[in-house]
């Protein structure tokens, strides 16, 4: 990711919201460089839109074709689906981001989902693949497990 | 000449007469004999219609007491699903009380939740499974010594087809006694769950929350899930 912007973004609703502002200016003439400033800053929190005019400045291209290129990047980032049994705090979400872009060597968003009956873990679903790794599914498994043993050494 | 024709004539008359009442006589005798053929048929149909009568009544009555017999079954099972429930609640909370005395340690407190569920749940479950099992076995051989008793004196035809509805009936019997007993293991496991569910949640920490997901994501990349 060579502007860097995908990692301010921590989950898959900051990232399609982002994703939604880069492509409407992406329709838009710029007269200047304020100009496309200023529509930062209007469309966009603080914190991003010094982000972007950064990589702007740093990308050396006019604001159509850096927004292009952005667009195209922000459109590349996988997202990985996580069903929780708690809602994670700020702090917590940004430690499972850590994790999946040191492990997965790529920027991936998250996109989390409450369901508290499945009491602990979480169900990962990745690119049309799914695990389920909740307690849940341990403990009806497990006590499937012991009535099908019953039943068996019972004929 | 004349006495010898006079005589002549007599004797005519008398054989005339003789062979009349002979006639008569013998025309009597057959009406008589169709008379009693008549009667003797009318009376083996009457015997036939009451015979037919009586083994449809003997159908009926059996089958009747067959319906009664699984009514009765259906009952029964329905006392044991519900006393079934009782244990369950009785179960319920037990299972609550103990858990709150569970340390938070995971290996040990997964591994005494599954001893639990194996010593206790699953022995209720094994237990009426049994009570069931014994039932439906006594059911199932009241109805066939009722139907034998019933049919012993019907004709081998009738036997036949009774037979085979006896057939059906113990069929029908064995499935339902399978989905009875699927459905009170359903509603246990149901309600085990649920109540495991509500006591693990209850004590799981948020940190706690947090190392299950690092694991999960652990594993999910072991498996190439991710």
């Amino acid at each position: 990711m060579k502007y860097g912007l995908a990692n301010k973004l921590k989950t898959k609703d900051e990232a399609y919201d982002f994703t939604s502002v880069i492509n409407e200016l992406r329709s838009y003439y710029f007269q200047d460089n304020d100009q496309f400033h200023k529509e930062l800053e209007r469309k966009m929190s603080v914190e991003m839109s010094n982000g972007v005019k950064d990589a702007f400045t740093r990308s050396g291209l006019n604001a159509k074709a850096f927004l292009d290129d952005l667009y195209g990047e922000l459109m590349s980032i996988k997202i990985i689906k996580l069903t929780l049994a708690y809602k994670p705090t700020d702090e917590e979400t940004a430690r499972i981001n850590a994790w999946l872009s040191e492990n997965r060597g790529e920027i991936t968003l998250i996109d989390i989902l409450y369901k508290k009956d499945i009491i602990g873990g979480a169900i990962i679903e990745s690119q049309g693949k799914i695990g389920d790794y909740t307690l849940s599914r341990m403990l009806k498994s497990a006590i499937r497990k012991n009535l099908n043993v019953k039943r068996l050494s019972n004929g | 000449m004349i006495e010898i024709e006079t005589s002549l004539f007599y004797i005519i008359i008398f054989l005339t007469v003789s062979s009349a009442l002979l006639l008569i006589g013998v025309l009597i005798l057959y009406l008589n004999l169709v008379r009693k053929y008549i009667v003797v048929q009318e009376a083996r149909q009457k015997a036939e219609i009451n015979e037919q009568e009586a083994v449809r009544q003997r159908m009926n009555e059996a089958y009747r007491k067959a319906d009664a017999i699984v009514q009765e079954s259906d009952n029964r099972a329905k006392v044991m699903l519900a006393s079934t429930e009782n244990v369950v609640n009785e179960i319920k909370q037990s299972l609550a009380r103990e858990f709150e005395q569970i340390s938070r340690g995971y290996d040990a407190y997964y591994k005494e939740i599954i001893d639990y569920v194996k010593n206790e749940a699953t022995e209720v479950v094994q237990s009426t499974k049994k009570d069931i099992s014994a039932t439906f076995g006594e059911e199932i051989a009241t109805i066939g010594k009722n139907l034998g008793e019933q049919f012993s004196q019907s004709s081998e035809d009738f036997r036949k087809n009774f037979e085979a509805a006896y057939k059906r009936l113990e069929d029908d019997l064995l499935t339902y006694k399978k989905q009875r007993m699927q459905q009170i293991e359903d509603t246990l496991l149901d309600v085990v769950n649920e109540v495991l569910t509500n006591s693990l949640s209850r004590q799981i920490s948020k940190s706690e929350h947090q190392e299950l997901v690092i694991h999960a994501l652990e594993k999910a990349k072991k498996e190439g899930v991710i």
